[in-house]
């Protein structure tokens, strides 16, 4: 339940949403509400109503995701640079808060930079994702290489009404963070539906080193410093 | 003729020319009846210096100035005062000769004109003053009418207060100087060829006047300009475009200048049109090397959109579509990889970016209409600014594409409001509602929920809901290749397999409704109910 709350509130994106507050309380202060303002923010709460508690009507799960809170954010934006404004217009009074204000602005809008590059920054930077980067294009090459085209299996088509396949081969059953490698070598993520149709991987991708399943044997070891990840490839005879 | 010169200064000595201004006008030959100057709590020696001078004076303060309304008002006041005529000079503009006050109220008194203005030089070499005065103050009087509308165009209203003399009771009869910050003198000269009167162009009475030519401040006029005709179309209407000097050899020394006062008059006069489109490409420019250097692939995006998009763009019908994954971002992105032959992971970023970017537009436009044109342009660099949002946009997922959904209903939804006329916005309603369900199955309660406002609004205004009946046959034909797809395959016509769960039980307790449902589909509504621990997205 905390985790829902925390998303939902994440989801509300706390840096607008002080001057979301404070636009609303500007706007009926100088009587300038209308009912206009009304339906854009009952739309808004409505939007970020259904969106926490979809999941929870389909399937009775309470989740959800502050991404698709955040689809209705513009919705509430204009009473955010209302707040904005008024907060400004109540700093720019005083030339030193003024001053004080712009660096403060300046200083803000460079985290704001820095935030939202931050996911390709850590790709680079973080260890984990900067292995997990590398082993995914690396061993992507190598099943690539290693693949033979081979005709479907019978069966292979079929489609199942909630679960999407690309009907491409080589099947690679990965983990994070390498469930990329299946799209990445030109096939797909192997996933419980293929084991229910009974069809096998062709290639295990893991950084973990585990006993090899029966029936795989080892095509290769990926190292990057001191870590390394193993790529199994299923036996011919087991195809 | 009793004649009044009026100077409005506000610390005329910062320039240094204050002294000149008024020793010309002591060196004047025509003395008139009154000198006086309009301060705005200056904070030099503006007044003590006009004192000495001989100069009456009155304070106004700076927040009760205005260049039209303390002008009309000041002709009042002269008109009780039984003045004939009044002599508009700036506080940095210095009469060339003693004659030059003399012409000008000898031109005013001795033609049919309500005003006159006289002729502005600036004496240095090179500079983009004397380029522009050369053309815009000939060295011909000339007396300006209606009739003279196709050949000058803008230039038949021109007139400029800097140095000017006006007949008062002619300027009060059309009604004085409109309220305004700028160009109330050509407003006024407008209104009067308007009504079949005449304005006058003195050559011989001449002052130098100067501006300061670096960027910011030739920026900053030429946005003054810009915002004048922006504020007053119906003065480009009525007259035609302004005139544009013709370029000659000083055109090398002035090209830059020019450039600064053009960019701040494009500025000044298409800023509110300009504002999205760069803060549409200022969102590009950043969103460009998150897209290309951002790898990390998202679960959704390569089990699903990826390959999606780039069955579509090889034309793999079987593996472009599928029942739980609404149509629109594959479509899209399959469309961009088979315009630009990439993949299908960089399509779907390309996608995702297009339609956040997109969306700068009706949030822009929608908030400006109701909120005005600052509110809009903080809104929608705020909505640039959103690292989250921003992030979406390079990721590759489909909620960008329904931000822009959402959007579209947002300005629908103010246009309608502001009772626009036309099918149009009624057709933009039903594009945003047919963006949210073609790419995210559950928008339909929110759409559903829209759409039940929209028919109130509907019942309200017309009293009877023959639109929103359009608004729904448009979502409709809009979503019908989905709908098709769907019916073929899972035998329902919804645009997501859960709503189809839904409405097999709907059809279950409502018999009459099974016509709706296709008895022998391609593939069995049987879903997994995830659990929490495995329910992934």
């Amino acid at each position: 339940m905390s985790d829902f709350l925390h998303t939902l509130f994440r989801g509300l994106y706390p840096p607008y949403i002080f001057f979301v507050i404070w636009g609303i309380a500007e706007r009926i202060r100088s009587r300038r509400w209308c009912h206009f303002d009304l339906l854009l923010l009952c739309s808004f709460l409505l939007f970020d109503f259904f969106a926490a508690f979809q999941v929870w009507m389909f399937y009775g799960i309470l989740e959800t995701q502050a991404r698709y809170l955040r689809i209705a954010l513009p919705l509430c934006l204009p009473f955010a640079a209302e707040g904005a404004l008024a907060v400004w217009n109540l700093l720019k009074r005083e030339k030193h808060i003024r001053l004080l204000t712009l660096v403060v602005v300046a200083v803000l809008l460079a985290l704001d930079v820095y935030s939202s590059y931050k996911p390709v920054v850590q790709q680079y930077r973080r260890p984990t994702k900067r292995i997990g980067r590398l082993f995914s294009q690396q061993a992507a090459a190598l099943i690539k290489e290693d693949w033979r085209p081979q005709p479907k299996p019978a069966g292979f088509d079929q489609m199942k009404c909630d679960h999407y396949h690309s009907g491409r081969r080589p099947l690679v059953q990965t983990c994070d963070p390498m469930r990329a490698v299946g799209y990445l070598c030109g096939g797909q993520e192997y996933r419980e539906l293929f084991g229910l149709w009974g069809f096998s991987a062709d290639y295990i991708a893991t950084p973990n080193r585990e006993a090899p399943l029966p029936g795989y044997v080892l095509l290769s070891e990926i190292k990057s410093n001191d870590k390394t990840a193993y790529i199994y490839k299923l036996k011919a005879e087991e195809q | 003729m009793k004649t009044a010169i009026v100077i409005f200064t506000i610390n005329a000595c910062w320039r240094g020319l204050w002294n000149e201004v008024l020793d010309a006008v002591d060196r004047q030959i025509f003395q008139p009846d009154e000198r006086l100057v309009i301060d705005s709590n200056s904070q030099d020696k503006t007044v003590q210096n006009a004192i000495e001078h001989g100069w009456k004076t009155k304070g106004i303060r700076r927040e009760d100035f205005n260049h039209g309304l303390t002008r009309t008002q000041i002709l009042r006041d002269l008109q009780v005062d039984g003045f004939d005529s009044v002599v508009f000079l700036s506080q940095d503009a210095i009469l060339t000769s003693p004659e030059s006050l003399g012409k000008i109220i000898g031109f005013l008194r001795d033609n049919p004109v309500a005003g006159c203005f006289g002729r502005q030089i600036d004496t240095r070499r090179h500079s983009l003053g004397a380029w522009q005065k050369k053309c815009y103050y000939p060295e011909v009087s000339r007396i300006k009418t209606l009739a003279d509308v196709p050949n000058l165009k803008l230039m038949t209203p021109f007139f400029s207060n800097a140095f000017a003399a006006w007949k008062i009771a002619e300027a009060l009869e059309h009604g004085g100087f409109p309220c305004t910050m700028f160009g109330e003198d050509m407003l006024l000269a407008a209104k009067i060829i308007e009504t079949g009167g005449a304005i006058g162009y003195c050559a011989d009475a001449m002052v130098i006047h100067e501006h300061q030519e670096n960027v910011h401040s030739l920026f900053q006029r030429g946005r003054t300009v810009g915002d004048f005709h922006r504020l007053h179309p119906e003065l480009l209407h009525r007259f035609g475009p302004p005139l544009r000097p013709p370029l000659d050899a000083n055109f090398p020394f002035i090209a830059l200048r020019l450039l600064a006062k053009s960019l701040g008059y494009a500025w000044g006069r298409f800023r509110v049109q300009l504002t999205p489109w760069l803060i549409f490409a200022l969102l590009w420019l950043f969103l460009l090397p998150a897209i290309t250097l951002f790898d990390f692939m998202d679960p959704d995006v390569t089990n699903r959109y990826a390959p999606m998009a780039e069955s579509f763009a090889d034309g793999d019908w079987q593996y472009a579509f599928h029942p739980r994954i609404p149509p629109m971002l594959p479509v899209c992105a399959g469309i961009i990889a088979w315009l630009f032959s990439c993949g299908g992971y960089l399509a779907c970023r390309l996608a995702g970016a297009l339609f956040l970017t997109c969306g700068i537009f009706p949030l822009y436009w929608g908030t400006k209409h109701v909120y005005g044109f600052r509110v809009a342009t903080v809104a929608t660099l705020m909505y640039a600014g959103c690292t989250r949002l921003f992030r979406l946009g390079y990721y590759g997922m489909r909620e960008s594409i329904c931000g822009f959904g959402v959007l579209l209903l947002f300005q629908a939804a103010v246009r309608l409001r502001m009772r626009s006329s036309g099918w149009w916005w009624y057709l933009v309603f039903a594009a945003g509602e047919a963006t949210l369900l073609l790419t995210r199955g559950d928008m339909a309660s929110f759409a559903l929920v829209t759409m039940a406002m929209l028919l109130f609004w509907d019942l309200l205004r017309h009293h009877h809901p023959l639109r929103t009946l359009g608004v729904t046959v448009a979502l409709l034909v809009m979503m019908l290749p989905a709908l098709s797809y769907n019916y073929r395959m899972i035998g329902y016509p919804v645009t997501d397999v859960r709503q189809a769960t839904i409405l097999r039980r709907i059809c279950r307790k409502f018999p009459v409704l099974k016509m709706l449902e296709n008895p022998h589909p391609q593939v069995s509504l049987d879903i997994d109910i995830p659990t929490a621990e495995a329910h992934d997205e």
